[in-house]
């Protein structure tokens, strides 16, 4: 197993807290546990920043907590709601639910992306970001290249396009 | 007339009707099952207001709320309406064409569900039309979509496409030899579903299914429909197998069963829904192999008729509120005197 905090080195000091009522295990290297000593022995208040982040990281059951919790800026639907009916309350609720929705979608649909009908008047705007991040990756080429012609050339145009 | 009275499209023995549905919704308001009651309304203004503009003289506009459960179940039965949108606990509205072929349900799971329907093999047709009003649609409003996942739906079994697009068949023959079952498992592999006549939960009855695609996201509708139907005409082209088989082999048996079933038909005089599909069924496969000919002036269409004798549209053609038991004998009423005689019989 390998280090928790600098994922580099084998994990030889095992620490157990109990947090919230909850017990929580670290693994962490010699010299990454020799670096938290203070943290963990003395009286510091931070540990319990420490501890956090750690938990941010892995799909500990805080994490699912704080999912439970999540909730829809616009309908105000929560996760809990999307798990128990499997719909939606309205479009911004495919990216508040995001990881959950993929989930759904993978087992169900076996793809993320559409490639079918595209609602005409859309288009039109689409297809102007699709044309600015071209002309964008196409400056930094040309500054990359310091063809600084061939930049300002690319960049006036964007002024244009943004214009519009 | 209405479409279902027209006579047309391909295989029309075994693909009784085609069936489109898109699925959008407004970006502006919250997907129906968390609208509220006056958002239901200015969402239902907003798309009859599209319509009387632009089509004044070719859709009709109803208020559900002021059409009557027996008519809402009556179009639910002739497939105008879904089940989930007769109870919605939300205002709703419908809009359709004259001959029914064409119709928009707003705010059932999605704000609008844009449908078209066909007699016989028609999907490409069909969903040419559906898609005609789509656009007319999202010229006026904008519609809730994203780049990756395309319009978004309230069921994210529907993202994408938002299409559905569906076959209604009529298998007796497969039915009958246990070969369906072993196609039903390997439809499955290719996104392909099967259903009751009526629907998501609906038991099937009188050998008539629904087939349908499944996924709606990462194909085109080109794709989905190509796809839908390559598997429908493999069913088909089994169906119409076992068919010539069963007549080849077990010719007898078959006419019997056949002729049986019409005697039930013409002399009963209580008739569940559930035991007249089947007869009906009988007599529909007779009638498509030749075994049995009938007095008819080239009118009589059995699907109109297993249409007739549900529930609802039968007390409509009643014109009055029956228990169980008088519907099963007003059916077998209707059901007698609308099957016309055996030809020399």
């Amino acid at each position: 197993m390998l280090c928790e905090e600098c994922h580099k080195e084998q994990a030889t000091v095992f620490l157990t807290q109990v947090m919230n009522g909850k017990k929580v295990e670290i693994h962490l290297c010699a010299q990454c546990a020799k670096k938290q000593k203070d943290f963990f022995y003395g009286d510091n208040p931070s540990i319990q920043k420490f501890m956090s982040g750690l938990l941010k990281n892995s799909n500990d059951v805080s994490q699912q907590e704080i999912d439970q919790k999540l909730l829809c800026p616009k309908c105000h639907m929560t996760l809990d709601e999307f798990r128990r009916t499997s719909k939606l309350g309205c479009d911004q609720c495919y990216e508040a639910f995001k990881p959950y929705v993929n989930h759904v979608l993978k087992s169900v649909q076996g793809s993320y992306r559409h490639t079918g009908k595209k609602p005409l008047r859309m288009n039109q705007s689409q297809l102007k970001d699709e044309r600015i991040e071209e002309l964008n990756s196409q400056l930094n080429l040309a500054l990359m290249q310091e063809d600084y012609l061939e930049a300002a050339k690319i960049r006036d145009e964007l002024y244009k396009m943004k214009e519009e | 007339m209405k479409w279902y009275e027209k006579k047309q499209g391909s295989h029309p023995d075994v693909i009784i009707s085609s069936r489109i549905r898109l699925a959008r919704n407004l970006k502006d308001y919250v997907f129906p099952n968390h609208l509220s009651e006056e958002e239901a309304k200015e969402a239902i203004e907003m798309i009859h207001r599209i319509f009387s503009k632009e089509k004044p003289d070719e859709f009709y506009y109803w208020d559900m709320a002021q059409i009557s459960s027996i008519d809402k179940v009556a179009m639910m039965e002739r497939h105008l309406l879904s089940p989930l949108f007769v109870n919605m606990p939300i205002p709703n509205a419908l809009i359709h064409n004259v001959d029914e072929s064409l119709s928009i349900m707003v705010n059932e799971e999605d704000h609008l569900r844009i449908q078209a329907m066909s007699k016989g093999a028609n999907l490409g047709e069909i969903f040419a039309l559906a898609s005609q009003v789509d656009d007319m649609i999202e010229d006026k409003v904008d519609y809730a979509y994203s780049q990756e996942l395309g319009y978004l739906t309230a069921c994210p079994t529907n993202v994408g496409t938002g299409l559905r697009a569906s076959y209604m068949i009529h298998v007796p023959a497969l039915e009958a030899t246990g070969q369906l079952r072993i196609i039903l498992e390997a439809i499955g592999k290719f996104g392909i579903t099967f259903r009751g006549i009526y629907g998501e939960s609906s038991e099937p009855v009188g050998s008539v299914f629904q087939v349908s695609n499944q996924v709606t996201l990462g194909f085109s509708e080109e794709e989905i429909i190509e796809k839908l139907h390559s598997v429908t005409m493999q069913i088909v082209n089994q169906e119409i197998a076992v068919r010539d088989s069963l007549l080849k082999e077990r010719r007898l048996e078959f006419e019997d069963s056949i002729y049986r079933s019409y005697g039930v038909l013409s002399q009963a005089r209580i008739l569940t829904a559930k035991e007249a599909m089947t007869l009906l069924s009988d007599v529909k496969l007779g009638l498509e192999l030749g075994l049995l000919k009938l007095e008819t002036s080239g009118e009589f269409n059995i699907f109109d008729l297993m249409t007739q004798i549900q529930p609802a549209n039968l007390q409509k053609y009643e014109k009055k509120t029956l228990d169980v038991t008088q519907r099963d004998m007003a059916r077998a009423n209707l059901v007698r005197m609308t099957l016309p005689k055996i030809q020399g019989g």
